[in-house]
């Protein structure tokens, strides 16, 4: 891409964007990179206008729902423009009936939930930074959180989508209807592309019920051997807890979090039934939570990868979840003030290490870290790590032998490299 | 043999005794469940991913198009060739290869039938969740390419929500493994292939979640004056926040056909039965249940049964899944539609099926997957009476616009195929199928596999008919 600079400025300027002062831009940097522009389209015609100008003039695109993912994948080689979402919010349509909410994707995540709470209804589906981070953002980085137990993951209930492409055309995909093979699935492709397929403007989502009740069993063992001895128990998945987490946190104990929801009686059951499997380890602490403890408590948990250390590398993993006792043995090895906080029956978490304790990407440790993964057939990610290791390091830890056809599907979709280059898994 | 060079080579990757190119061999693959028919140029019966690489080069190299198919119980003419292409059929490849119950994952071969799986598992407590009606006979490769439904998608999801990795075979023969039993980085690539309907390229092997049995299951046959009552119970039942494993409606066409069937016991004047299944634990179903009827009777239900015990729920259930085969007691011809609607707009969405029918002057029985807003309008003719045929394919239009403009879309589980390709700019824009279109080629530049399927053509399906000998129409069918 050759950025033709004045002709950017012209065209952007003449656009009558809202944009933030250039003493402001330092806000808006990815990886140390500050953009030329900081622009917030009023709605979807002009966004895509601005995406064509960015096509006309070579300049790069990133997108900017709150700035809670921003961090992740790696630096952009280009970044001309950040495109806010802000003003592209509000909730679009909801039929209480129908379980299914259309909102921009500007809108902030929490605004979304409150929105659906006085319907007694709720997205199964937790982000960190929920005041900030938004519906578009949290699609965009697949973000999840521990309900996903039950409910799945973005790719379960986004159903319809609307997006711009780099040719500036508006796509719609899916529908507002729960049951759909109209067509290509073509907005699964979104969940989890960074920003680097094209602007996400609006989505429709299934949504849930409230439950009736809620209750928390936590459970505390000594060494993680007893965890995980818990956690592999066949009975387990008859219990059917919504959110099933296992966390190293700052008490350095080895301890499982499952929540029951339902009818008084039956959550009862379930804790008794997992209090009995738990027993059997000798557990440190056995307690259950309810009300405002329980939500402090799993509030917590889903902030644990960002908040339990301050500025940790943060490494996420993706494994077979019977292979996470053996992939967390082996890291603690590694890296024993590391903590740990992830979704136990998912197979996937986070490592918190303490930047102390890993000094660069070449370190052996750190190498080992990567092969482990791997003999347990897993995958690792770096979500957070000092800036320097970003100029020479894919934070896509683990080599994916499909990276071929993500490059087709980058091609296909942004052929000139518009929105983030270099941003996404190998460097595409 | 003759205009058949390729043949040999077809014959040297899979096995003499594994290719059917005689034209009474190729009978049984010329049709699915829908109106439409044509035979292929061959059938080969791979037997491994090796071979249908092989099958796909060769056909790379012959100028022949490759068409998948299952057990051709799809409704939409998905399997139906409609060039000169090379039919890949999955009955050598279905081997449960792997069951992994501390991951709660399948790996199978695309030829598994269905059931099959869950009846692999199930004494581990286990079963595969979507539950297409024809899952005795389909197959899960099948399932995959149209991302297939069933009753208790309610609760459960779709076929999509199930699937967690592909083994697949693209165009130029490479074959690649797609997601995993661990999340995978990377665009959502095994998303994008569910419900693309064999265009990207052949699956060999399909990873597939399984669902842990809930410990009770309860079945709810509620009785209507009216079907405006069982929808508006439906709506009634889903804005109370109980979402039942499914929700199945029966209109009064159905429930009488069902009724000089087997004598089910409806009473004569039953304008519609509701179906419900609640599951998981007992103190919870006991709550729900008592919630669901109380909606019901609201809403006006005439009279109520419930079952706890297997036998019971499957007496209940006899009626639903006698419905298809008792309208072949109304008509010799049934031609079945898949319209998705809000919930909130069945009712509405019900009045506009039966003035179509007035309007055609056609027999329309309902049966449908009501808790989905999934619409199975089933016209019941005789397509040797000149001119039903075409009336039938006018009036199923006509009632999937109605489902497009009350929010909806044209299909909810069986596909667009052949059957419903001109509809489609009904719901998707020029730049909306261009994007498709792109997706395609990331996969299969050359459009080499199942050719004229999902996006318009220009034909129309009257011409698309009349193509064809005679159509046949689906006496086998299943919803």
């Amino acid at each position: 891409l050759t950025l033709k600079t004045e002709e950017l400025d012209r065209k952007v300027w003449g656009m009558g964007l809202e944009s933030v002062p250039p003493h402001e831009r330092a806000l808006y940097a990815v990886d140390e990179k500050i953009p030329k522009w900081v622009v917030f389209p009023k709605n979807a015609e002009q966004a895509a206008s601005l995406i064509k100008v960015a096509a006309e003039t070579g300049a790069a695109i990133t997108l900017w729902g709150g700035g809670s993912v921003q961090e992740m994948g790696n630096t952009t080689r280009q970044l001309d423009i950040v495109l806010g979402t802000k003003h592209l919010s509000g909730i679009l349509e909801h039929e209480p009936a129908d379980l299914t909410i259309t909102v921009a994707a500007g809108t902030p995540f929490k605004q979304v939930q409150d929105h659906l709470s006085r319907f007694n209804q709720r997205l199964p589906w937790e982000v960190p930074f929920p005041e900030r981070a938004t519906i578009g953002e949290a699609l965009a980085g697949n973000v999840s959180g521990p309900s996903r137990h039950r409910w799945g993951t973005a790719r379960d209930f986004l159903i319809g989508i609307k997006v711009i492409l780099a040719d500036g055309a508006l796509v719609k995909n899916g529908g507002k209807v729960v049951k759909n093979v109209t067509g290509y699935d073509l907005k699964k492709l979104f969940i989890g592309s960074m920003g680097t397929l094209g602007l996400i403007v609006e989505a429709t989502l299934k949504v849930v019920p409230r439950p009736s009740g809620s209750l928390t069993v936590n459970a505390s063992f000594s060494t993680q051997e007893d965890l995980f001895a818990v956690l592999a128990s066949p009975e387990l998945p008859f219990l059917f807890p919504e959110a099933l987490d296992y966390w190293r946190l700052q008490e350095a104990a080895w301890g499982l979090s499952a929540r029951f929801i339902g009818a008084p009686e039956a959550m009862k059951r379930q804790a008794d039934a997992l209090s009995k499997i738990c027993q059997g380890k000798k557990p440190k602490a056995l307690i259950r939570l309810e009300g405002d403890g329980e939500a402090r408590w799993w509030d917590r948990l889903i902030h644990a990868p960002r908040k339990e250390i301050a500025g940790a590398t943060r490494v996420r993993f993706s494994l077979p979840s019977s292979e996470l006792g053996g992939f967390t043995a082996a890291a603690i090895r590694l890296f024993p003030a590391a903590l740990f906080s992830g979704r136990a029956g998912q197979g996937t978490g986070w490592m918190m290490i303490p930047t102390a304790n890993v000094h660069e990407p070449e370190d052996p440790q750190f190498k080992e870290l990567i092969r482990s993964a791997q003999r347990f057939s897993g995958t690792l990610f770096l979500e957070s790590c000092p800036p320097v290791w970003k100029q020479n390091l894919d934070m896509w830890l683990t080599p994916l032998p499909e990276t071929f056809l993500l490059k087709r599907i980058k091609e296909a979709f942004d052929p000139q490299n518009i929105f983030s280059p270099g941003r996404f898994v190998g460097r595409i | 043999m003759i205009g058949k060079p390729w043949l040999k080579d077809l014959e040297d990757i899979v096995g003499k005794d594994a290719v059917l190119s005689h034209p009474d061999d190729l009978l049984t693959y010329q049709y699915d469940g829908s109106i439409f028919q044509r035979a292929p140029s061959a059938v080969a019966l791979p037997s491994s991913s090796g071979q249908v690489s092989a099958i796909v080069k060769l056909a790379g190299r012959s100028g022949l198009r490759i068409v998948a198919r299952g057990a051709g119980t799809g409704l939409c003419g998905g399997v139906i060739p409609v060039e000169d292409a090379i039919m890949i059929g999955f009955s050598r490849m279905k081997k449960i290869l792997e069951i992994d119950f501390p991951n709660r994952t399948a790996l199978v071969e695309p030829g598994v039938v269905n059931m099959d799986l869950t009846g692999a598992v199930e004494k581990d407590r286990y079963f595969y969740a979507p539950d297409p009606s024809s899952q005795k006979a389909c197959t899960l490769g099948g399932n995959v390419a149209l991302n297939s439904g069933g009753p208790h998608c309610l609760a459960y999801g779709v076929t999509s929500n199930h699937v967690l990795g592909l083994e697949v075979v693209l165009e130029d023969g490479r074959v690649c493994f797609l997601g995993g039993k661990s999340e995978r980085a990377g665009y959502d690539m095994v998303g994008a292939w569910v419900g693309s309907e064999g265009t990207f390229g052949i699956i060999t092997k399909i990873l597939l979640k399984l669902t842990p049995r809930p410990e009770a299951t309860h079945t709810i046959l509620v009785i209507f004056n009216e079907i405006e009552q069982a929808c508006e119970a439906v709506s009634s039942i889903i804005a109370a926040g109980i979402v039942p494993a499914a929700l199945e409606i029966m209109d009064q066409v159905t429930i009488q056909a069902v009724e000089a069937a087997i004598h089910f016991g409806f009473p004569k004047t039953a304008g519609a039965v509701l179906l419900a299944e609640l599951d998981g634990f007992r103190e919870n179903i006991k709550v729900e249940s008592a919630a669901l009827m109380e909606r019901c009777l609201q809403a006006g239900a005439k009279d109520m049964s419930i079952a706890d015990t297997p036998e019971d729920r499957e007496r209940l259930w006899a009626g639903r899944k006698a419905a298809l085969g008792a309208l072949g007691r109304l008509a010799p011809n049934y031609y079945i539609q898949d319209g998705v609607v809000p919930r909130s707009k069945l009712a509405q969405t019900l009045r506009r099926v039966r003035q179509v029918g007035e309007k055609y002057g056609l027999t329309i029985a309902n049966v449908f997957h009501a808790g989905d807003g999934n619409l199975h309008p089933n016209m019941v003719f005789d397509a040797r009476v000149p001119g039903q045929l075409e009336r039938v394919v006018k009036a199923g239009a006509e009632i999937l616009k109605a489902c497009v403009e009350a929010g909806g879309t044209l299909s909810g589980e069986h596909g667009i195929g052949l059957e419903k390709s001109e509809y489609m700019p009904w719901v998707f824009s020029e730049s909306d199928m261009a994007a498709m279109k792109r997706l395609r080629g990331v996969f299969s530049p050359n459009g080499l596999f199942n050719p004229g399927k999902v996006f318009p053509t220009g034909k129309s399906c009257g011409e698309l008919i009349a193509q064809k000998s005679h159509p046949a129409l689906g006496q086998d069918s299943f919803i």
